[in-house]
């Protein structure tokens, strides 16, 4: 299994060398010294490319797991992958359904994936969903 | 206008309400382990966007304050201390709680907790004048070399990995060029987007990474097993005896400048401050063999130590515009949000401002020795609120939260990528203090770099000529050195043995 570090590490210099090309075409320095846009850009990714293969090599050495799955956790990781694409659907259909209803059908699916009663999850998902509609919609006036 | 003129007026309900509403808020989440002061402030930053800035601060004031004071009253009860600082009132607290004294642990929590903020809400309003009149003499090179030293704390808050710290911080400093260019206001890294050309907004990374992340670094992490609640609601005595006060005097009175003193110098947070603090109040005890079993001396000097360095934290960040810690890094965004750069020109442009938010960090303080006192037996029912609809809360409210803001739907995304971000970053021990800083600090630096080599016609020794500059250089190299020699001690100490 590949170390989390070398994956993050390969992400990060891969972001520093898109970020340093990219820079290439701003607006060069003037000639007395004073550095132009991409000055500083570019001596970040300078640095993050560095450290990123730095980061690399120790993952390389340490072979440290970040994500272990044990008894406790392994069962949480259905909840999780769930929360997180419960959230990915609600940002999705933003511009598409009501509010109102997406954030209901959001806390509904919430309120299952965490093993809530039914009649709670119903009661739950509707009252919070209605206060928190008045409270921006008629309070601090956001179109939702 | 005039200090008696702020105090009534901070002292309108109109504002009061706000800073009440806050504080009760601060306490629920203080309260509840995982939830921490910098999660609602950043929560709550958007949904204060609607009122007057001074409603809105007195709300952030109440939250930042009373989070940390509950913070301790979790640690108390359950052993599970509710915000990182808290983590030393566990020490004595919890040992009190075995022996029955539930009561007055929470007792010394809330009144030494209400010591050391109102004494460091003092310290606030005392020193942050002279030093933003002294601040103000700053011209871009110090600008420049102040945003370094901040910069140069990335490693005192890396936690565990000094190279982790360093780089996700260098990666908040390259995130923090995207949109406008500072001088000459030709876009970078927008590829063409709009929306972009602004940057990307810095209150929706907040709450991605301290709302969501932390929200699904809790599922990940849940242990099934009930928490171990107390059974019966009694809970004794809250106030300490008069020999009881005599006996703390000493340490506390040395406790409270330690505590100020650490919460002014940036990296250095409540946590630190309190183990400080703890440790030398059982140098100093005639029963040191107690510290840990249930002392009271122990206890209230941790409890002091936190809210303590609230008003030193405050101190240079609202007088250089530095954050001392993640709390205060996300109060400079809620400035922002409300237009004001915090530094020393807060103090000539909004100086009446900057007097309402040092008289509400009084108030705050008092309105908690109320809450505290009185809702002692009430806050042993708050850890009885299931943490799934806590989480169901949170997840909520951090989308609207950052939607709300600009009415944006490119900010909903960013703060989900930046809460799913969190997650792995909590995960592969990134820490979140250093990436904030180089957002944060990363526009400052560059603006000045460029300003101050514009001024010296590109010669770099303008850094190196003026005394305020060397001396802010210095400490940026001592506080990024002398970690460094620490952490190779401490490996060569590890390898020896």
């Amino acid at each position: 299994m590949i170390n989390a570090d070398i994956i993050f590490g390969s992400i990060s210099s891969l972001i520093s060398i898109l970020f340093y090309v990219v820079s290439l075409s701003f607006p060069k320095g003037t000639t007395d010294g004073i550095p132009g846009p991409g000055y500083f850009p570019q001596l970040m990714a300078v640095i993050i490319f560095v450290l990123s293969i730095i980061l690399i090599v120790s993952g390389i050495k340490n072979k440290k797991r970040y994500i272990v799955l044990n008894e406790k956790t392994s069962k949480n990781v259905k909840p999780l992958i769930l929360t997180i694409a419960a959230m990915g659907c609600f940002i999705g259909l933003w511009e598409f359904i009501p509010f109102i209803l997406g954030a209901f059908l959001y806390l509904l699916i919430l309120n299952i994936i965490f093993k809530q009663k039914l009649k709670f999850a119903v009661i739950f998902a509707a009252t919070t969903t209605a206060v928190i509609y008045f409270i921006f919609v008629n309070i601090f006036h956001i179109m939702l | 206008m005039e200090w008696l003129d702020i105090l009534s007026n901070v002292l309108h309900p109109s504002v009061s309400v706000y800073l009440v509403i806050g504080v009760l808020v601060g306490v629920g989440i203080g309260t509840l382990p995982g939830l921490t002061a910098t999660m609602a402030v950043a929560i709550l930053t958007p949904l204060t966007f609607w009122l007057q800035p001074e409603q809105g601060f007195a709300m952030l004031i109440g939250v930042y304050n009373s989070a940390i004071f509950a913070g301790g009253i979790s640690a108390i009860l359950i052993n599970t201390p509710g915000t990182p600082a808290s983590i030393a009132t566990s020490f004595d607290g919890f040992a009190m709680t075995r022996k029955g004294e539930v009561g007055l642990a929470l007792g010394i929590n809330t009144i030494y907790s209400v010591i050391g903020g109102l004494f460091s809400s003092f310290v606030l309003i005392i020193a942050a004048f002279p030093l933003a009149r002294f601040a103000l003499k700053f011209g871009p090179a110090e600008y420049f070399a102040l945003a370094i030293f901040g910069l140069s704390m990335m490693i005192s808050v890396s936690e565990k990995s000094i190279l982790k710290g360093l780089l996700i911080g260098t990666l908040g400093l390259l995130i923090s060029t995207i949109g406008l260019d500072p001088m000459l206001s030709s876009p970078r890294y927008t590829f063409g987007n709009i929306h972009l050309m602004e940057g990307i907004s810095f209150i929706p990374v907040m709450i991605g990474l301290f709302g969501v992340g932390e929200v699904l670094h809790q599922i990940f992490e849940n242990d099934q097993k009930v928490r171990s609640i107390m059974a019966d609601n009694t809970i004794g005595r809250i106030f300490p005896t008069l020999g009881e006060v005599k006996r703390l005097l000493p340490s506390t009175a040395l406790s409270s400048v330690i505590s100020v003193v650490t919460g002014a110098i940036p990296g250095a947070g409540g946590d630190i401050a309190s183990i400080i603090c703890w440790d030398q109040a059982k140098r100093m005890s005639k029963k040191p063999e107690e510290f840990g079993e249930g002392s009271i001396e122990g206890l209230a000097n941790t409890c002091l130590a936190n809210n303590g360095v609230i008003g030193g934290a405050m101190t240079t960040m609202l007088t250089l515009g530095i954050p001392g810690d993640a709390v205060t890094a996300v109060l400079i965004g809620s400035l922002m949000m409300y237009g004001m750069q915090p530094g020393p020109r807060l103090f000539v442009e909004h100086a009446d401002f900057v007097k309402r938010f040092m008289l509400l960090m009084v108030l705050a303080n008092i309105v908690i020795l109320f809450v505290g006192l009185l809702g002692a037996k009430l806050s042993v029912k708050i850890l009885k609120v299931k943490k799934e609809i806590i989480w169901m809360l949170v997840l909520l409210l951090c989308v609207i939260g950052s939607y709300a803001l600009n009415s944006s739907f490119v900010d909903v995304v960013v703060m989900s990528v930046a809460g799913i971000l969190g997650f792995f970053f909590r995960k592969m021990e990134f820490p979140l203090g250093p990436f904030i800083l180089g957002m944060l600090l990363g526009r400052l630096g560059e603006s000045n770099l460029r300003r101050a080599l514009a001024l010296s016609q590109g010669s770099y020794s303008i850094f190196i000529t003026k005394p305020i500059t060397i001396i802010l250089l210095i400490a940026a190299i001592l506080s990024i050195v002398i970690p460094l020699i620490k952490e190779f001690n401490k490996k060569k100490t590890v390898q020896i043995h």
